[in-house]
């Protein structure tokens, strides 16, 4: 296909395997490894390869929308591995956006607010706190310099995205996929996917609706030579800003805080919901196994025709 | 015939001077003082009482029959502080709760009605969700509540109910009417209490029972059954369904109700282990293989149910569940997600909700509720908090919206997590204590249950709560006590009974029930627990009187005994028994051959000394302790646990027996003060353990029905007593024992044939003598011939054992079928006596003890076999993964 100017074609490898120590006698699975379609968002291709053959798979969607896939694995087993192969051309989402002209945050916050007979909007769905984002008090204190009174939803975001991301230092393996998001923001430091909880749960402790995202993002190191299996999943963040020129009709604006950016295209966007449990790229319940060693490559890059890479060298991911 | 005026008079007699607090409404008495009308006739109809005993002795005598039926029965309630769980029998009053006839009809009509409400609320929620787009219902209360299942958002249950059950506690306000305190819609707990509640309460005032027309309860329980056997007979593809209670387990709060429940409906009780899902269908692993499942009561929360997709931290569930519940394969009562509605705040919405679903007023009023989420609502009530209480709008911590005094400071923190009910006075109704009555608030629990044509129909009757001290609150767990509760009409009686009718040949067959993998293999180790106990229970006694007898026993009996000693564990310095250890049991390994004997050349008297000390110790276990040394309280620990799992299978007398025995035991050995139980303390626990045993494989032998669970017992019982006794004979041939007359004494002991011995060969202790009975004769139940005669018959019988097919085998026969029998000799031992022509002695011994060695082997190896056949299914818990 043609592409018009900043609109790319990326091609996404994800691969995960698992090494058990014993084996595995009956397993089930759940795959959120298909990236979404939307308007800016276009899955060209999707492939995904289990290795042993399961003996049913289902694909499907869950209650957010989110194209999923059910494995079943009846037969013994020391090893599993998922590959997930797709091609996604990708659009600028936010051309033209007013951060600065979007609705005061209170406005927002008060229109969610439950009145009897009132109209229901979806989005107060994530204002709740859920699993992985208990209602903490430390979160929305945190938050609350960058909403001054009346100041416009988008502007208080990108500015709680940006002293996220200076206040916080990525740190890979600093947590476990089960970090509590309290842990995270005392110790100021994490990988995306804290970056993503924090802030989403301080959103929300002011009322405002946030999605956690989970995804990909391009993988482009300064040497322009692609490392496979260098990279993993990426994590970000939505808010619910409707009526923000520049905001699809949908109302929801992504913030990457791990890179303190709004993603335009080199993020991909596999699936949202309200926390990572909604949303984990690949959970199980096995029997048997023992331990396990689990090892996850993602190699993102663009396919030809190639635009011209920006320099991404300051670009974290996971 | 009783004396009905003086009864009456006495009753009356006794029931003044307790006057209920303020305006509560009196369940006993009218505002004059005279007895409700109800009352007055339970009075008149009490039973007759015996010569010289009065009406409060005997009221005395009655209640503590209660309680000792009640102990008999095992009836307990698992209580959970910060201590863990503990066991208390379940307490019962004497008097019922009484419902007139008029009371019953404003209930019924109002619950059912309630009833529909509800599912009606559930099918919008999980459907087109009408209810959240209009405004009727806060989105907080859904989408915040851990109850709503998003995965089950948009699905339509198999048979088109999410509810089948619905349990609504109810109270009488000061006026005399009847309000809705809450409604319990996902596990509603308690129909196994009530039934048990009625048996009990009714044999002790029978005349009163019948005379008041009290309606049966009997035709809600068959309801139940029929609201969930009809959609799931849809599923079954003709053949009947096959319905199964989902427990949490032996040490869930109600876990005796739902054996009692499970084995009244004819549901087969299983864990979440017990069930597979494949092919998006729900399946049972029995010891016969895979056997389907159509239909689910569950006593497993909603988010517990299912690893997968709703709590991935419950290790209760089935994984997959939520997927043969989307493709519309299981008949679930109730269906997942339904704890949504158990929300008090739900409460306050329900006026408006009914007019718009059902285009009807609520005919029940419910406590007045307010959801502090709601501005108006909560801006309302902040200041007139006092005469209210405040309540959890989401569950915490797994209990059920729990009652705070209401605090606005700290409601105002986070409104919509509070919600504010008004305070009702609750009635009060009459307990029988010591010499009177006291009265005391009653909470009433009342069920609808679906019937076949989409409406409800209320059970008529019910659990009653109530506080044991006046203004405590009431609920079982903070120690409230339960009564029966009467419900009386004015028609006639439905005299009906779980089972009218008859039976199909279907239905017969569907009523026996399978057995699952991990019910066989808790039978098959309490076989085999209980044999090992005997032998462990026979060496103790057998070495404690050689040393008693001979205190410095230095000869080759006392190192045969104190190596088989070490060898079962019954010292701490053995090397366990070597056989195995049951599920869920490990046990650090400890070093052979540190028995204490043999080591050295130390002063004999010492040596058995010190073994005596080390053999009380053993004996004395407890603790921490019990687990390091796998003697005899290791042993009736493990009982006790495998039997409390096999509840609905044991009868009652032999769970409760296999219950007490470690406690017995222990409190028999307890010294006065720190140290060592007394010989003289010792010997009677092991003769009494003894005996104790003996009833209890009595109880096996004859009262069990002969099925394949009875045979798995059986055969462990058999397997360990080969394994003890080839055992036993190899280290006595070994140490030369059998030489003496103590040793051949001792031999025939650990044989338990002693008699047959002495008839048979009187005065001589030939080697030859004790192979021919210990060995060789197959009509000796415990020689080795005999046991093998046994164990070839069972396991012959046993499916897909008998080299016929694999059929049974869970797949583990895939290399071919291969016949457990041939693992065995195919007669007797595989020699005759006529082998041993011309032996002589010293290459007997080795002969025999290279026997039982290979026996040995193949016991284990057989048990082994076994586990891996019909067990293999009764895996470890699952584990959850994350990336």
């Amino acid at each position: 296909m043609s592409l018009h100017a900043n609109e790319v074609v990326l091609e996404v490898l994800h691969e995960t395997t698992y090494d058990y120590e014993l084996a595995v006698s009956l397993a089930h699975h759940l795959a959120y490894l298909q990236p979404l379609s939307d308007a800016h968002q276009r899955l060209l291709d999707h492939e995904l390869q289990v290795d042993p053959q399961p003996n049913r798979r289902r694909a499907g969607r869950d209650v957010f929308g989110n194209p999923c896939c059910y494995l079943t694995l009846l037969k013994p087993h020391r090893r599993l591995g998922v590959s997930a192969r797709s091609q996604v051309w990708v659009a600028p989402r936010f051309i033209g956006l007013a951060p600065e002209f979007s609705p005061p945050w209170e406005a927002v916050r008060d229109r969610l607010r439950y009145v009897a007979g009132a109209p229901f909007d979806p989005a107060v769905e994530f204002v709740q706190p859920s699993p992985y984002l208990p209602r903490l008090d430390a979160l929305g204190d945190y938050a609350v310099p960058s909403f001054p009174p009346g100041r416009p939803l988008a502007a208080g975001a990108i500015d709680l995205m940006r002293r996220i991301h200076g206040d916080f230092r990525y740190e890979a393996r600093s947590t476990e996929v089960d970090t509590p998001v309290a842990r995270a923001f005392a110790q100021r430091r994490g990988v995306c996917q804290d970056l993503a909880h924090v802030m989403a749960g301080a959103l929300r402790r002011l009322g405002l609706p946030a999605r956690y995202v989970s995804g990909y993002l391009r993988t482009c190191p300064a040497t322009g030579s692609v490392l496979v299996g260098a990279d993993a999943s990426h994590a970000w963040v939505q808010v619910y800003t409707p009526g923000t020129p520049g905001v699809p009709a949908d109302g929801w604006l992504d913030l990457d805080p791990t890179n303190d950016l709004i993603p335009g295209v080199d993020h991909v966007r596999v699936a949202v919901g309200r926390d990572y449990g909604d949303v984990a790229p690949l959970r199980g319940v096995i029997r048997g196994g023992g331990r396990h060693r689990l090892t996850v490559g993602v190699t993102t890059r663009p396919v030809p025709p190639v635009p011209d890479a920006p320099d991404r060298s300051e670009v974290q991911a996971i | 015939m009783s004396d009905e005026a003086g009864d009456g008079t006495a009753f009356i007699e006794i029931a003044t001077g307790s006057a209920p607090p303020g305006d509560a409404w009196d369940e006993l008495r009218a505002s004059d003082g005279s007895l409700r009308p109800a009352w007055a006739r339970f009075a008149a109809l009490l039973p007759p009482l015996p010569p010289g005993v009065d009406r409060a002795e005997d009221l005395n005598r009655r209640r503590r029959l209660l309680s000792e039926q009640i102990q008999r029965d095992g009836v307990t309630h698992n209580v959970f502080g910060v201590e863990g769980v503990a066991s208390r029998p379940w307490s019962l009053e004497l008097l019922p709760l009484i419902i007139e006839p008029a009371d019953w009809a404003g209930i019924e009509a109002g619950l059912t009605q309630r009833a529909a409400l509800l599912e009606a609320m559930l099918a919008d929620l999980y459907g087109p969700r009408r209810l959240l787009a209009e405004g009727l219902l806060p989105p907080a209360l859904v989408f915040r509540h851990p109850g709503y299942a998003r995965p089950l958002q948009g699905v339509r249950p198999a048979g088109g109910r999410h509810l089948l059950i619905i349990a609504f506690d109810l109270a009488r306000g000061p006026e005399g009417g009847w309000w809705l305190v809450a409604q319990r819609t996902q596990v509603p707990a308690g129909l196994g209490y009530v039934l048990h509640n009625r048996l009990l309460v009714m044999a002790q005032f029978p005349e009163a029972f019948r005379e008041l027309r009290v309606q049966h309860i009997a035709s809600g329980y068959r309801r139940l059954l029929q609201a969930i056997e009809g959609p799931a007979r849809g599923l079954a593809e003709g053949q009947p369904p096959r319905l199964v209670l989902l427990t949490a387990g032996p040490y869930s709060e109600t876990w005796y109700e739902q054996a009692y429940l499970a084995r009244y409906l004819g549901l087969t009780l299983v864990e979440g282990g017990d069930l597979q899902v494949r092919d998006e269908r729900l399946w049972l692993k029995t010891v016969e293989g895979l056997e389907p499942v159509h239909g689910l009561l569950r006593r497993v929360d909603d988010d517990w149910c299912d690893p997968l997709e709703l709590r991935p931290d419950s290790a209760l569930g089935v994984p997959g569940l939520v997927q043969a519940v989307r493709a519309g394969q299981v008949v679930m009562a109730n269906a997942l997600g339904s704890a949504v509605l158990e929300s008090p705040a739900i409460l306050g919405f329900l006026p408006a909700i009914a007019r718009r679903l059902l285009d009807q007023e609520l005919l029940l009023p419910a406590l007045p509720t307010w959801w502090c989420g709601e501005p108006a609502a909560w801006a309302a009530v902040k200041d007139q908090l006092d005469d209210k209480r405040a309540r959890g709008t989401f569950p915490q911590g797994g209990r059920t919206s729990p009652v705070f005094a209401a605090d606005a400071a700290r409601i105002g923190l986070d409104p919509d997590a509070w919600t504010i009910q008004g305070r009702l006075r609750l009635s009060r109704t009459p307990l029988w204590r010591g010499r009177g009555l006291r009265l005391r608030p009653a909470l009433v629990r009342v069920y609808a249950v679906a019937d076949g044509q989409g409406g409800w129909q209320l059970l008529p009757g019910g659990m009653t709560r109530v506080a044991r001290r006046e203004e405590a609150s009431v609920s079982m767990q903070r120690g409230g006590t339960s009564l029966d509760t009467w419900v009386l009409t004015a028609g006639t009686v439905d005299a009906l009974s779980l089972l009218p009718g008859k039976l199909s040949v279907d239905e017969v067959r569907q009523r026996r029930r399978p057995l699952s993998s991990r019910m066989g293999e808790n039978l098959f180790w309490l076989g085999r627990y209980t044999e090992r106990t005997e032998q462990q229970v026979r060496l103790a006694r057998a070495t404690l009187l050689l040393i008693a007898d001979d205190g410095a026993a230095s000869d080759p009996l006392l190192a045969a005994l104190s190596t088989l000693g070490a060898r079962a564990g019954l010292v701490g310095s053995g090397a366990g028994s070597g056989v195995g250890m049951g599920p869920g049991v490990g046990i650090g390994a400890v070093p052979e051959g540190a028995s204490g004997v043999g080591d050295g050349e130390p002063d004999p008297e010492r040596v058995s000394r010190d073994y005596a000390q080390a053999l009380l110790r053993g004996l004395a276990a407890r603790g921490a302790e019990v687990g390091l040394i796998p003697g005899i309280p290791f042993n009736l620990q493990a009982l006790e646990r495998v039997s409390l799992a096999l509840r609905d299978r044991l009868s009652t007398e032999h769970w409760s027996l296999m219950q007490r025995m470690r406690v017995i035991f222990s409190r028999s050995l307890t010294p006065a003060e720190e140290g060592l139980p007394v010989m003289a303390k010792v010997l009677p626990a092991l003769d009494r353990l003894a005996v104790q045993l003996a009833a209890a494989t009595g109880a096996q032998s004859d009262r069990m029905t002969r099925d394949l669970g009875w045979r798995l017992l059986i055969l462990g019982r058999l397997l360990e007593r080969l394994v003890g006794l080839t055992q036993s004979l190899e280290v006595f041939l070994a140490a030369g024992a059998q030489a003496s007359t103590a040793g051949v004494a001792h031999l025939l002991e650990l044989f338990d044939s002693t008699i047959t011995f002495r008839a048979r060969y009187q005065g001589h202790e030939d080697l030859l003598a004790l192979a021919d009975l210990l060995v060789l004769d197959d009509t000796n139940p415990r020689a080795f011939a005999g046991v093998l005669r046994r164990l070839r018959t069972e396991l012959s019988k046993l499916p897909g054992a008998g080299g016929v097919t694999g059929s049974a085998a869970n797949g583990a026969d895939e290399g071919g079928p291969t016949s457990l029998v041939a693992r065995l000799p195919a007669a007797g031992v595989g020699i005759t006596l006529e082998d041993l022509r011309d032996v002589d002695d010293v290459a007997l011994a080795s002969f025999l003890g290279d026997l039982a060695r290979d026996l040995r082997e193949r016991a284990l190896s057989l048990a082994e076999e076994i586990g891996h056949r019909y067990f293999a299914l009764a895996d470890g818990p699952a584990q959850v993964q994350h990336t």
